[in-house]
C-alpha cells in the first residue's frame, strides 16, 4: 500500500468518527467573553449543531465556575482540566492542543468568563501561527452582550495576539429581553472603537439568535433536538406547545441561518456542508 | 418687499420643518429614545452649525439641556458622557434617514402633488456630470456615492442581497481617502461599512418581529 497516495482514515478514539486526512486543516474554536455574556449557551449550540452534522468534535470545558449549566451537563464526554490551578490548566491546554495536532480532530474550548488561560498561552507561544504551521486553525468566537465592558475581553484578545483573522464577533441578541430594540441596546457596543477596529482587522460579525425559553431547555438538560420533539425526562414538566414550536423554529431555521453566515473554513468539517444552511440532518 | 421676505422665510422654515418631519418619520420610534435624543435629531443641523467644526463643550451643553428640561432615558438630567453618546446616536440616525430618503424617488412622479407656490410645470435643473474615461493605471472617476451590494439574512435564513449607498465625501463635501466611505458619522473602509450596515439591517429586521 502506498499510504501517501491514499486517504488516511483515522479513528478518533473519543467519538469513533473518522478524522479525515492528516493534511486537512482542523479547527480549534475558542469561545471567549465576559461572564454572563452567554458563552456556554453559544458553545452548547455549536457542539450540538456540528455533531448533528457528523463533525468529529472534542469538547474542552475549562469553565469550572459554571456547574449547573456547564457544557459537561449536556456533553458528558467533555474533557476538563484537572483543577483550577493556572499551571495545571496551562499544561492541560498545551497537551490538548498537542493531541489535536497529532490525532487530527476539531475542538471547541469553553472558557470561564475572563479566564486568561488562552491569552497567556498565546503570548508565550505565538499560539495562532504555531498551530497554523501544524494545520490547526484557531478560530476565536468572542461572545458579546450589550454592555461596553464586554469589549474589554475583545481588546485583551487583540493585544495577546489571539486576534487572528479568524475571529467571530458573536452579538448575543438573546440577552435583549422583552420588546427592547436590539439595535438600540447594542448600539454602544457596535459603535465602539474597539468593535469597529476589530471589524477593520478582519473580524466577522454575526447575531446569535435569541430563544425565549432557552432557560427552560437548559434547566431540563435537553438537547434542542429533544426539546423540539417535546421529549420529557422523568420528573420534568412537559414543554408548553408554543415553547416547543419556538425551539423548533430556533433549531430548524434561525441556527442554520446563523451558521450559514460563518465562513466555511472557520467551522469544523461536517459530513455535509450544505446541511449547515438547511435544517436537515444528513 | 416685506411680504416676499417673510414668505421666503416662512417657506424656508416650512421646508426645513418638512424635511425635519420626514427625517423624524424615517427614524423608528423606539421606547429607548430619550427627549434629549429627539431634541438633537430635530436640531441636528443647527447643532452642527453652532459647533462650527469645533468640539462641543458638553458641560455647557448639559447645563443648557437641563434648563430646557431634556433628560436621558431614565428621566434624569443628561451627563456629559450620556450627551456625547446620545449625540453620536442622533447623528447616525439622521444620516441613515437621509440616506434612505436619497434612495427614494423624488417628486416628479406621475400623479404627485406640488405645493401651491410651486408651478406644476417646474422641474429641477439636471446637470450632467462629465464622466471621464479612466486610463489604465489611473484612479477611478470620482463619485460622491458608492454603491455596495450587501447580503444579509432574513428571519427565514434566506440570504437577501440589496444595494447600499455610502457617501464617499464627508459632511463638508471633502472627498475621503480611496476605499473609504462615510458611515455612522465617521470615515471607514468600505468593507467595514458594509459589514456594519449589514448588522444594523439585521438588527432592525429582528426588531420588526419583536
Amino acid at each position: 500500500m502506498d499510504l501517501p497516495s491514499m486517504e488516511t482514515m483515522m479513528l478518533d478514539r473519543a467519538s469513533g468518527l473518522t478524522a479525515g486526512t492528516a493534511d486537512e486543516v482542523r479547527i480549534a474554536t475558542i469561545v471567549d467573553g465576559r461572564g454572563r455574556a452567554g458563552k456556554t449557551t453559544v458553545a452548547n449550540v455549536f457542539v450540538q449543531f456540528c455533531r448533528e452534522r457528523g463533525a468529529n468534535l472534542r469538547v474542552w470545558n475549562a469553565d469550572r465556575q459554571n456547574e449547573t449549566h456547564s457544557l459537561s451537563v449536556f456533553h458528558p464526554d467533555a474533557v476538563r482540566p484537572p483543577s483550577d490551578d493556572p499551571d495545571d490548566k496551562g499544561a492541560w491546554l498545551e497537551e490538548s492542543f498537542d493531541a489535536q495536532v497529532r490525532e487530527r480532530f476539531d475542538s471547541v474550548l469553553d472558557l470561564a468568563g475572563g479566564d486568561p488561560l488562552v491569552r497567556l498561552l498565546a503570548r508565550e507561544t505565538e499560539l495562532v501561527p504555531t498551530l497554523e504551521q501544524h494545520r490547526v486553525r484557531l478560530v476565536l468566537w468572542q461572545v458579546l452582550g450589550p454592555d461596553v465592558a464586554d469589549l474589554d475581553y475583545l481588546k485583551l484578545s487583540m493585544e495577546a495576539g489571539l486576534f487572528a483573522p479568524a475571529t467571530l464577533l458573536v452579538l448575543n441578541a438573546g440577552l435583549v429581553r422583552s420588546k427592547r430594540s436590539i439595535e438600540a441596546v447594542f448600539a454602544e457596543v457596535t459603535g465602539h472603537k474597539v468593535f469597529v477596529d476589530a471589524v477593520a482587522q478582519g473580524a466577522q460579525v454575526v447575531w446569535f439568535p435569541g430563544l425565549v425559553c432557552m432557560k427552560g431547555v437548559a434547566e431540563r438538560g435537553l438537547t434542542f433536538a429533544e426539546a423540539k420533539r417535546g421529549i420529557v425526562k422523568p420528573g420534568q414538566q412537559r414543554f408548553v406547545l408554543f415553547d416547543q414550536t419556538r425551539v423548533e423554529i430556533f433549531w430548524e431555521k434561525h441556527i442554520p441561518a446563523f451558521f450559514a453566515q460563518i465562513p466555511a473554513d472557520w467551522l469544523p468539517r461536517m459530513a455535509d456542508r450544505a446541511a449547515r444552511s438547511r435544517g436537515g440532518i444528513q | 418687499m416685506p411680504f416676499a421676505k417673510s414668505w421666503a422665510r416662512l417657506r424656508s422654515m416650512t421646508n426645513g420643518r418638512r424635511q425635519t418631519k420626514a427625517i423624524l418619520k424615517a427614524i423608528a420610534r423606539g421606547e429607548d429614545r430619550s427627549s434629549l435624543f429627539w431634541w438633537m435629531v430635530e436640531h441636528h443641523d443647527e447643532i452642527l452649525a453652532a459647533a462650527e467644526g469645533r468640539r462641543i463643550q458638553w458641560g455647557t451643553f448639559c447645563t443648557e439641556a437641563t434648563r430646557l428640561g431634556l433628560t436621558d432615558t431614565k428621566g434624569k438630567p443628561p451627563t456629559t458622557r450620556n450627551a456625547r453618546e446620545t449625540w453620536r446616536q442622533a447623528r447616525r440616525a439622521v444620516e441613515e434617514a437621509r440616506e434612505r430618503a436619497m434612495a427614494k424617488p423624488r417628486a416628479g412622479r406621475p400623479g404627485s402633488k406640488y405645493p401651491s407656490w410651486i408651478s406644476p410645470d417646474w422641474r429641477p435643473q439636471i446637470v450632467e456630470q462629465p464622466r471621464p474615461v479612466a486610463e489604465a493605471g489611473s484612479r477611478a472617476p470620482y463619485s460622491p456615492v458608492v454603491r455596495s451590494e450587501a447580503f444579509s439574512g432574513d428571519a427565514d435564513g434566506q440570504p437577501r442581497s440589496e444595494l447600499v449607498e455610502f457617501p464617499t465625501v464627508d459632511p463638508s463635501g471633502a472627498p475621503l481617502a480611496e476605499g473609504h466611505v462615510f458611515y455612522r458619522g465617521q470615515s471607514m473602509l468600505r468593507r467595514v461599512a458594509e459589514q456594519l450596515a449589514r448588522i444594523d439591517r439585521q438588527a432592525r429586521e429582528m426588531d420588526r418581529f419583536k
